[in-house]
């Protein structure tokens, strides 16, 4: 918001200095091939202007050749007259000559000044342009370290946005394999069951609300190397009877995994709970 | 996505943390595999009986228990030092047991010492001296099974029990009648009592050392106690009309029996010491058949007062009749289990009769045998096997027996003749 406002000024002013330039300039421009068709008569415009930017010059010049003009002798006589006359010729001659002198002196002066003018416009032109250039670049410099800026925000944006994008990734790679590694183990986990109940042979003792936990301890491949009532079932025969049933099934189905295996088999419990006697 | 990644977080966390566990409620009940090695002996002459053996067939006969045949045996262990327990889980064997006999210079009795090993986890079971005479090996052995059964089924066993049961004879002459005894497993049977006449309804009196029959020997049924070892007998006092199926109550001071002396049959209770006879139903119908609750509080009996014959609950201290069978238009002969908990009779499904178990706790009736003409079912001490008899292919009456799930069925079958009504004794020690 500062910065528009810095930029708010300057640009005004550089709008209408080029307003100004402009006008100057085309004025300028239509002007001076003008000039030498109306060599004797200054224009208006030029000396309104140049009265306008300098106005001691045309104050001291214009008066100048009316006030020597008006001044001719009268005729003089015959001889005289004649002599006069040549005199007054050569008077004449020598004013006008004179005077053209002048003229022309004026006019080289105007045309230097005029040059003058419009070196100094060109000059101020140039310096204008070049005070311009340098805004400009100045500007474009800014834009520049400030689209420089404005990409390596977006960058690191970018860098940010692709971070999170990359760890969503991970993450929905992380809960698939997750959702993976679960169904594996329930799939694991209703096979050990199904094979393990295979080899399960309930004593007549057997009820269905008794219930043993074991702990199991396999090695990879599913062999099982321990057998451990945990929680006892208070009959024995009861207990020993799921003891040997995971004894008797000695390899269990466990997943090849290395990771799963470890997480989930290695080591594990095993409740048996018979719900399918009699009562 | 956060709310995945909580999930996930959740599950994996629960997948890491809490131990895997497998829950297991399905099973094969298959009978387990037994390896019973010949026991040793170191005797000159050979010894009277196969120790193993007997075991091995009490052990099959139970239906829970498979034997490795002794031909598949890699070696004969006698003892712990030398048990290879590779060899034995090779041949699939859960359990192991080895024995070995011994006989001191001019003693009588021989010494059995036995172990049984469960081969997976190699541990030591059972390890037992036990010392007889050479008229007991046969005990010994049942022994040697029961303590073997207990240990690995949980209930005791029944190899030292016997049974009573009558055989019928026809001859040329008339029928033979025999109250016979044996071990359970039908060796060493012995008869109490021949007759021309009819003998039944034996039943055991609680201590196993008397017993309680009908005879038709002076050609009306009396009823008689005996004791075994002696074989005195005393006959209890004579009614008019019908005196039957004798009783024990669970103290052995009472015998419930049945009277037609009022009309119609009825039953009456007995002191056993003072003589007197109280008689606790009353009903126009058949009452008969009772059996004492192991508690001593209740008798069953079958009654056809419903117009069908089915089994009631009489409570002695109120009198209450309550009728517990209904499914069916015939249950009777019945029979609860040691625990109360099962209701064991005859039951006639489309004209077939069958032995039915009741769970008097959940209600509901199971037929557990799949032969015909069943009857006289009786429960073995453990309350895991019933005995009944029934009739083979030739129609000859047998003997057969059925576990209490259903699951185990074997028959016995007869030697000679017909055999009927069983009675199985209570544990004998």
């Amino acid at each position: 918001m500062t910065q528009r406002n810095g930029y708010a000024v300057p640009v005004a002013f550089s709008v209408l200095l080029h307003a100004i330039v402009l006008y100057v300039t085309f004025a300028g421009w239509s002007a001076t091939p003008r000039l030498p068709d109306r060599p004797k008569v200054p224009t208006q415009v030029v000396q309104a202007t140049l009265i306008e930017m300098k106005p001691r010059a045309p104050q001291v010049v214009p008066p100048e050749p009316e006030q020597k003009a008006p001044p001719p002798p009268p005729p003089p006589r015959d001889s005289e007259r004649e002599k006069q006359l040549e005199k007054e010729r050569a008077e004449a001659e020598r004013r006008k000559k004179a005077v053209e002198e002048q003229r022309r002196v004026e006019r080289r002066r105007q045309e230097a000044e005029k040059k003058k003018k419009e070196e100094e416009q060109r000059r101020k032109e140039a310096e204008e342009r070049r005070r311009e250039e340098a805004r400009k670049r100045a500007a474009e410099e800014e834009q520049q370290r400030k689209r420089e800026q404005e990409r390596l925000q977006e960058e690191k944006r970018e860098r940010v946005q692709e971070f999170l994008r990359e760890q969503a990734r991970r993450q929905e790679v992380e809960r698939q394999q997750a959702q993976e590694a679960l169904i594996a183990v329930q799939s694991y986990q209703s096979a050990i069951q199904q094979h393990v109940a295979r080899f399960w042979s309930r004593p007549p003792s057997a009820r269905n609300d008794m219930q043993v936990t074991l702990q199991i301890q396999l090695v990879p491949g599913g062999d099982v190397i321990d057998v451990v009532v945990i929680e006892s079932s208070g009959n024995g025969a009861f207990d020993r009877s799921a003891v040997n049933a995971v004894q008797k099934a000695g390899r269990l189905p466990v997943p090849d995994d290395p990771r799963l295996f470890d997480k989930s088999f290695r080591r594990f419990k095993m409740r048996f709970r018979p719900e399918d006697l009699n009562w | 996505m956060r709310l995945i990644l909580c999930l996930t977080l959740v599950l994996f966390s629960g997948l890491a943390r809490a131990e895997l566990l497998i829950e297991v409620t399905q099973g094969v009940d298959e009978p387990s595999p037994i390896a019973v090695v010949p026991f040793g002996w170191g005797g000159s002459e050979p010894l009277p009986e196969d120790i193993a053996q007997i075991v091995e067939e009490d052990l099959k006969r139970s239906g829970l228990f498979r034997a490795i045949p002794r031909s598949d045996m890699l070696s004969l262990p006698h003892d712990f030092k030398e048990v290879f327990f590779r060899d034995w889980k090779l041949l699939g064997a859960s359990y192991l047991l080895v024995g070995r006999i011994t006989r001191a210079p001019g003693a009588a009795d021989y010494q059995i010492q036995f172990e049984l090993f469960d081969v997976h986890s190699r541990g030591r079971l059972i390890g037992e001296m036990i010392s007889g005479g050479g008229a007991e090996l046969r005990d010994l052995a049942h022994y040697v099974s029961d303590r073997v059964y207990q240990t690995l089924t949980g209930i005791p066993g029944i190899f030292s029990t016997k049974i009573l049961y009558i055989t019928v004879e026809r001859g040329p002459e008339g029928s033979e009648h025999r109250l016979q005894i044996a071990d359970v497993d039908g060796a060493r049977t012995r008869t109490i009592l021949q007759s021309r006449e009819p003998i039944m309804s034996p039943s055991w009196a609680p201590d196993g050392r008397r017993i309680a029959y009908v005879s038709f020997e002076d050609g009306r049924p009396g009823i008689y106690l005996q004791e075994l070892a002696t074989g005195v007998r005393r006959k209890l006092p004579h009614f008019q009309g019908l005196n039957g199926a004798p009783a024990w109550s669970p103290d052995g001071t009472r015998i419930a029996l049945v009277l037609s002396r009022d009309g119609n049959p009825e039953i009456y209770i007995m002191d056993l010491v003072s003589g007197e006879m109280r008689r606790v139903t009353r009903h126009f119908g058949i009452d008969t058949e009772p059996f004492w609750a192991a508690d001593g509080e209740s008798i069953i009996f079958t009654s056809n007062r419903g117009g069908r014959p089915q089994i009631y609950r009489l409570t002695l201290a109120t009198n209450e009749v309550e009728r517990l069978t209904f499914e069916g238009s015939y249950n009777a002969r019945g029979r609860l289990t040691q625990d109360g908990r099962h209701l064991v009779l005859v039951h006639r499904r489309s004209g077939v009769f069958h032995i039915g178990l009741q769970d008097l706790e959940r209600g509901g009736l199971q037929v557990l045998t799949q032969t015909s003409l069943d009857e006289s079912p009786t429960v073995a001490p453990n309350g895991h096997m019933v005995l009944y008899a029934t009739q083979d292919r030739r129609n000859r009456g047998i003997l057969a027996a059925v576990s209490i799930d259903g699951r185990i069925k074997y028959n016995i079958p007869a030697r000679t003749g017909d055999v009927r009504e069983p009675a199985w004794s209570p544990f004998l020690n």
